[in-house]
């Protein structure tokens, strides 16, 4: 199956009924890929000829308040494709497949989506604070989080 | 170190562990300003020696502050770069950037100080030799500035360690550091005077 960039929106919702497209992306195409999905959507948008999504550009967290959302900004070298996915999580357990099987750059990126809101990568080869420190309470970027730091006082010299 | 603090910074950097809680150094090891006057062994002599003594060893230490720089953020382009290059030039007031803190006398706090590098200033600043003065420069140095109340940011260095002399700015102009550092060499200059006035020994 060869796709090029025009029907690249028409073959990738062919293959995979449960992914919608996201109108409101500007940059590229946009999916909203449901989390079940996301590692054999990732895997073929990789793998299509003609499109090849052979480069990771960024992974982002989003806290919504009602959900968490991860995005996966993908370009295709070769082709200049761009595509968006987005995975929408419950906020009370949010967890997805990780994507480091597909890009092995996207390690560091989902370490600093764990650190900064909390989204757990499913078989993660290293999960852990990337940012923070090990033992820091919370996740700081998440709408709920609170500061716990005790007050500290100024450092005053006698004179 | 106890397991309470491991479980609060527990960050290692390879076997170098920063793990500290600083914000319980006590009072006596902030540091206080009895090195900036005579030994006790001068005071006994007649007041115009020790007047003299004290204003000459004043000019020496006012006039040759090597300064420990802590550059972390953009504050260290203008308040130490540019303010140490030729236009501005600290060497003229004998200013001399010494990286050991072992041999400088002042440090010069420029940029956001973070709780991951807050260990590090407090380990500085303690193995400087007394005495010793801080000037913290622009916002982020004073009350944390734009970060303040950041999730991983300290407001202001003077939560860690005593400040002598605060110098405003987002950056602060090399002109304002400079003035910083007059008002400190008059800092250093009238150390004793208010003592001697009050008749303390």
């Amino acid at each position: 199956m060869t796709a090029q960039l025009e029907d690249l929106r028409r073959v990738v919702l062919e293959q995979f009924p449960q992914v919608e497209v996201d109108p409101d992306v500007k940059w590229g195409i946009g999916f909203r890929v449901p989390r079940e999905s996301l590692l054999e959507v990732a895997r073929a948008l990789r793998d299509m000829p003609g499109v090849t999504c052979d480069y990771l550009s960024n992974i982002t967290g989003v806290d919504l308040r009602d959900r968490l959302q991860v995005v996966y900004h993908l370009i295709g070298v070769s082709s200049g494709a761009k595509v968006v996915l987005k995975v929408d999580l419950p906020p009370d357990d949010p967890e997805v497949d990780s994507v480091t099987p597909v890009w092995p750059g996207a390690d560091w990126h989902e370490r600093e989506a764990w650190d900064l809101l909390g989204i757990r990568f499913r078989n993660h080869p290293n999960l852990k604070r990337i940012l923070l420190w090990e033992g820091y309470e919370g996740h700081p970027l998440r709408k709920d989080f609170v500061d716990r730091r005790p007050q500290r006082e100024r450092k005053v010299r006698q004179r | 170190m106890g397991v309470e603090r491991e479980e609060r910074f527990g960050a290692r950097l390879g076997n170098v562990k920063l793990a500290r809680r600083f914000e319980e150094i006590p009072p006596e090891r902030v540091g206080s300003q009895e090195a900036e006057f005579l030994p006790p062994f001068w005071r006994h002599l007649p007041g115009v020696v020790t007047t003299t003594v004290q204003n000459l060893v004043n000019w020496a230490r006012a006039n040759s502050l090597w300064y420990y720089p802590i550059g972390t953020a953009c504050c260290a382009i203008e308040g130490l770069m540019a303010a140490g290059m030729p236009k501005f030039d600290l060497d003229r007031h004998g200013m001399v950037p010494w990286f050991s803190p072992r041999a400088c006398d002042v440090m010069i706090v420029a940029g956001t100080i973070t709780e991951k590098m807050a260990p590090a200033i407090v380990t500085i600043y303690e193995q400087m030799a007394e005495p010793r003065w801080v000037i913290a420069v622009g916002g982020c140095a004073i009350n944390g500035g734009p970060f303040y109340q950041g999730y991983n940011v300290v407001d202001g260095v003077d939560k860690l360690i005593p400040v002598d002399v605060y110098v405003p700015g987002c950056p602060p102009r090399p002109e304002a550091v400079l003035q910083g550092i007059y008002l400190l060499r008059e800092k250093i200059r009238e150390a004793g005077r208010k003592r001697r006035q009050e008749g303390l020994p």
